[in-house]
Order: C-alpha cells, then structure tokens, then sequence
C-alpha cells in the first residue's frame, strides 16, 4: 500500500510528472510508507513504535494488543494517505477531515496554530455530534493516544508535500528526490516547531457567570454590526438566510482547479464540491464541545479553515470586533438559543 | 432443485438437516460480528490458535481474554462443530437412503463446508480482505444449501409435488446477488476509491427495491390469489424479514455514517439535530452496542432472507393445470 500524492496540490502549482515523482520520493525518504512509518530526525514528539502499530493492516500477535489501527479505525473515512477522501467518505456531509493542511476545526488553540495533543485527544474520544465521526470511548486509552499520534504524522506528511511542492515550483535548477529532502529540512523545523508549541497557542478562557442580563446583551451583539453574526446565522439564530457561496479550505482549492479549468479530469473524479453556509443555530449541537469555554473559542478565534470568522484577537494585543467581555456575552447567548427547540 | 417430492423412510436426514441449517445460521451471525469489529485478524495463524490445536487452546484465556480472540477463537469451534455435523450428515444420508439427488446435495454440502474453512484459513494465512469477502459470501450459500437439505429431504406427502419451475430460483438468486454487493461494501479495502464505494451504495440500494418489491408481491399472490404456489406462512415471514431488514439497513447506515447530504438542507440546521432534538445526539460510539448489533443483525437478516427464498423456490408448489400459467419441468427420476 502507498500513500497518494496530493494531486489537486501538484495541478494547481503546475510541476509537471518528474517533479512530482521527485517529491513523493523525497516523502518515502522522509516519512516511509503507510505499512512502514518513519519520521524525520527533527520530529521528537511523535513515538517511531506507536506510528508503526498505528500503521500497516491490521493483525494481532499477542492476544489484545492490535496492529493497524489506523486502517482498523480511521483509514476508510480518512483514506490511507489523511486526505479525507477514503472509500466511505463520498456520501457523508461533512466530509471527513483532511489531514494534510494540519488545520483542525475544533481545538483551543489560535486560529492558525496547530491543536494541541489534548484538542486532538478529545475529538478522537468523543467524536464530532452531528456527523460521521464517532467517539472512541471503547478503544483503550494507549489505543487512541497512537491514533492521535499518527494522525500527526499524516499531518507532518501533508505539511511538507505542500511546502515541497511549492518549492519545487519555484526552484530554477534540477529538482531531485536527494536535493528536496535536503531543503525539507527548514520546512520540518518550522512545521514541527509550530506543533511542538501548540499549547503556547491556547486561548485562556475566563468567563463571569452567566446571567440573563449577558444574554441580553449577547442578543444585541448578535443582531448588530458590530459582531455580524445575524448577517449569515439569520435573525435569533434560525437561519433563514440566502446562502452566500463559500467554501472553506479544503475546498478553495478545489475550486480554483475547476473555475481555471485545470486538470478536468482530476476535477471530475474527485468528490462533489459543497459550499459551506453559515448554520442555524437554534436547537443545533455544538460539533466542537458544548462548554461555555468550548463556544467562547468557537467565537472568539472563529472556527479555523471555515468562513466562520474570529471576533476576537487573532493574536494577542491586535484590535478585534469584540473585546473578552462581550465575547463573553455573545457566548451565553448563542449557547442559550442552541438549547431550544426549533421553530415556535 | 427438480425433484417430484421429499424423502420417504427414516427421518433421520430431515431431523439432522434442520440441525445443519439451526445451527449454520449462529456461524453466519458470529462471522458478521467478526467482521463488524475487525477481528478476523485476532488469531493470525491457522488451522491452530497461536501455536495450539484449535481444541487444545486454554479455554480460559478464550473465554476470559480480550473481545476479538474470543469471538475468532469461538468462530472456529463453532465452524468445526458444523463441519462435524455435516459429516455425520452425509453419513446419516448414506446410510439411509438410496437416493441420488439427496446423497449428491449432501456431498456438496460436505464440499463446500470444507471450502468455507479454507477460505477462512486461507483469508489468515495471506491476511487478505478479498479472502474475507469471498468467505463472507460463502457461508450464507453454505446456510441457503442447508435450507435446501431441509426442503429436499421433507417427509413425501401427497399435497407437496413440487413444480421444478426454475423462475421459482431467481428469487433466491436476486437475493443472493443483493448479499454480494452488501459484501462488498462490508469489505472494501483501505485504499479503495471513493467512487467505487459510492456506485456500490447505489446498486445496492436499487437492488433492495427489486428484492422488497418481488417479495411483497409474493406475499400478496399468496394471500389474494385462491391459489399460490408459496404457502402464506412462509411468504408472510418473507415479506417481514424483508421489511425488517430495509430497516436495518438505514439503521445501519446511520449508524456508521449518519445523514447524508441529500438528507440535509444546507441552509436550515442539521437535520438530525431537528430529528433528535437540541443537545440530544451525541456522535455515534464506534464498536458500540448500537452500532455493532444493528450492522451484524443486517448482515445476518439477508442470509435468513436468503435461506427463506430458498425453502420457497425448493418447495414451490405445482398449481392445478386450469391455474398454472406454465406446463410443469420434467423431473429426474427418484435414484
């Protein structure tokens, strides 16, 4: 078995066929194969012995302990390669996530930052509600720490096809399987260094109690231009509005494949491309926790790869729409409207 | 089968075939719950059981250990049970009658058990899943030939001719083509393409129509129609399997995939949350008891959907000549 290199990625920087076998050789260099993991010498907070029960098919050779996890539990959602686009992935919405962007919706961290270990942790435990993904709860917690584990390769993997390619794009001189693992070498330091200090990234939550004087106020800040959320969740959160044409990031670039007419065939064979509207609210389950805490960074930082914007600071001391306070408020509202009943 | 009627003399073939087909149809079950939660790699070496005789494996650590090696460790008690019983099967037939039709379902019945242990073997040793597809169909032809041994080894009465009438087959036939594309979906590769997956939905679900639809109609034949070559009793648990099992089909694709698009408006809020209610569904638990149970019952559901075609097909019975639509297939001889 093999991974599949990232196609759309390769048509729509336009490296042609010798250059897309030097990258995947430099990626079998790098991070081995799906049946033999490696990992580059820079990457010292994923474990080679937990990759490798994580990859390969699945069998067991001590009674209990279970080889091929991934192809076990995640491979026909995710696909071998992460890429989202395993066998069963055609007829679900959402489609299930695309690893190799290392972008994950639901996570405490800044909105371009990576999840931390414990953000990835949690998804794998309780799944996502209201979509394919399920908890894990059964699986042993050594089990679903090597998912989470591998998981992170695959996104490592993506990350650097990404950079590779780009880089091969602009480079003027002979491109080589020998020459991109050389210079992958800044791209995995960079890459790695951003996981590493995810939990740098957290957004600390400090939230006074809710009251209904906040909702109020909350129920303004939702209506109003300030924060903008009526504009695409619709009047008291019931939606209702004329869906704008967006997409998020998994898609973009699919998009721009086809609207440049690029590599058609590719196009046509991959999966429908959905746009992503804004949802109703009311009686809606939270996907990303139903916490106070899990929604106040669901505002705050917006819901990273989507439209869904931040409005809070994306860093920091930057300016943002909405200061803590108001977030806060905006929190208990849209929490107190997710709660209730549809219609009426 | 083109015979004029069951067996007459000893009752011992037809007693020990409805043993055969009672207890082949638990092996199905227990194969498709090796299935559903992955353990057809639980043990990964055969005929043995890491390293013992398959009967000789420490019973306690079978029946105390963890979930997949008991369920794979049983499987292959269970399957050797059935094999045994086939044998003195086919010993019982020779030793009471002398009729070559039935002496020759009952070889094959002993042949084709003895095929289904060496896929079985054969998908551990190469640890294939295209192995495992071929063993998973294979079981459910196995259990409809032990329906088949029941209705062909039934106590002679004069009410009973059947008819012979191979239209009476497709059917069965339908049903089982429905159970391959079903093994397909069961198991698809790791690596398979999106799109194969998706066709095979598409034809799987159609193909459901067709099955529900021809069993429905039969069950209405059997209950409006003065005469029906399908006794009632049986059309009417036809037509009940087969509702139950569309059921379990969306229950099962819930289970594992929740709605799919068309079944939810992009603008409103997601439909299962309205079916659900606010806050009330959580993401399904992969390997639990829902979802494992619902998935295995859907599998099984189509063998017993299977084996029930088959028991009609083989003892469809001849209309009288003013009703019949068609002259009745010549029988062989009775050896």
């Amino acid at each position: 078995m093999r991974f599949t290199n990232d196609t759309r990625l390769a048509a729509n920087s336009g490296v042609d066929a010798p250059v897309r076998d030097a990258i995947s050789g430099a990626l079998h260099e790098l991070f081995g194969t799906p049946d033999e993991p490696r990992l580059p010498g820079a990457v010292d907070f994923l474990e080679v012995d937990r990759l490798r029960q994580a990859a390969g098919p699945v069998i067991s050779h001590t009674p209990g302990v279970t080889q091929g996890l991934y192809r076990r539990h995640c491979a026909r959602c995710h696909g071998v390669t992460g890429d989202g686009r395993g066998p069963t992935a055609y007829y679900q919405n959402p489609y299930p996530r695309d690893f190799r962007r290392g972008v994950f919706k639901w996570k405490s961290t800044r909105r371009d930052a990576p999840p931390t270990a414990a953000d990835l942790a949690a998804v794998i435990e309780h799944g996502v509600p209201g979509t394919a993904m399920p908890s894990f709860r059964l699986l042993k917690d050594d089990e679903r720490e090597t998912l989470r584990q591998y998981v992170v390769y695959l996104s490592l993997r993506g990350q650097v096809e990404r950079e590779l390619v780009w880089y091969a794009d602009e480079e003027s001189g002979e491109v080589t399987p020998a020459s991109l693992v050389e210079a992958a070498d800044r791209f995995v330091d960079t890459i790695v260094a951003s996981w590493a200090s995810a939990a740098s990234a957290v957004v600390n939550v400090s939230l006074p109690d809710a009251s209904a004087e906040a909702i109020a106020v909350g129920r303004d800040l939702y209506h109003s231009d300030k924060a903008g959320c009526v504009k695409c969740h619709g009047p008291e959160g019931r939606g209702g509005v004329a869906p704008e044409t967006d997409y998020d990031l998994w898609t973009a670039d699919r998009v721009s494949l086809v609207s440049r007419a690029v590599d058609q065939d590719a196009a046509a064979s991959d999966l429908p491309i959905r746009p992503s509207p804004a949802p109703a609210l009311v009686g809606r389950t939270p996907r990303g926790g139903a916490d106070r805490e899990d929604l106040y960074r669901r505002l705050h930082q917006g819901v990273a790869g989507t439209p869904m914007p931040a409005v809070g600071p994306r860093r920091p001391g930057e300016a943002a729409a909405l200061d803590a306070a108001e977030i806060a408020a905006l929190t208990d509202y849209v929490r107190s409207i997710m709660h209730t009943e549809v219609g009426g | 089968m083109s015979r004029t009627s069951g067996i007459a003399g000893s009752p011992w073939p037809h007693g020990m075939a409805w043993v055969l087909a009672c207890a082949t149809f638990p092996l199905l079950w227990v194969g498709g719950l090796i299935t559903t939660t992955d353990a057809g790699m639980a043990v990964p070496d055969w005929p043995g059981t890491y390293g013992y005789n398959l009967f000789l494996y420490p019973w306690r650590t079978w029946l105390f250990g963890p979930w997949d090696l008991f369920i794979e460790h049983g499987h292959r008690l269970l399957a050797s049970g059935i094999g045994l019983l086939t044998i003195a099967f086919v010993v019982v037939v020779w030793r009471t009658t002398k009729d070559r039709f039935l002496r020759t379902l009952a070889v094959a019945a002993l042949g084709m058990v003895v095929l289904q242990g060496v896929l079985g073997g054969m998908r551990v040793v190469m640890n294939e899943r295209y192995l495992a597809m071929a063993h998973g169909v294979t079981g459910p032809l196995f259990f409809a030939l032990t329906v088949g041994l029941v209705a062909t080894t039934r106590p002679v009465t004069a009410a009973s001719p059947s008819t012979g009438r191979l239209s009476a087959w497709m059917l069965p036939a339908l049903v089982y083509c429905q159970l391959m594309l079903g093994a397909t979906l069961r198991h698809i590769p790791e690596d398979g393409g999106f799109l194969t997956f998706a066709s095979h939905v598409r034809y799987h679900l159609i193909v459901a129509g067709v099955v529900a639809t021809a069993v429905l109609a039969l069950a209405a034949k059997a209950w409006l129609a003065s005469e029906s070559s399908t006794p009632r009793w049986l059309a009417s648990a036809m037509a009940a399997v087969v509702a139950m099992q569309l059921a379990l089909g969306v229950g099962t694709w819930i289970a594992k995939y929740r709605l799919p698009g068309w079944a939810q408006p992009l603008w409103e809020s997601d439909a299962w949350d309205r079916f659900g209610g606010p806050i009330t569904i959580a993401a399904s638990t992969a390997g639990g008891w829902f979802e494992t149970h619902t998935v295995t019952a859907h599998s099984a559901t189509g063998s017993l959907l299977l084996g029930l075609s088959v028991a009609a097909a083989a003892t469809a019975r001849r209309l009288p000549e003013t009703q019949s639509a068609a002259p009745p297939t010549q029988s062989p001889p009775s050896a």
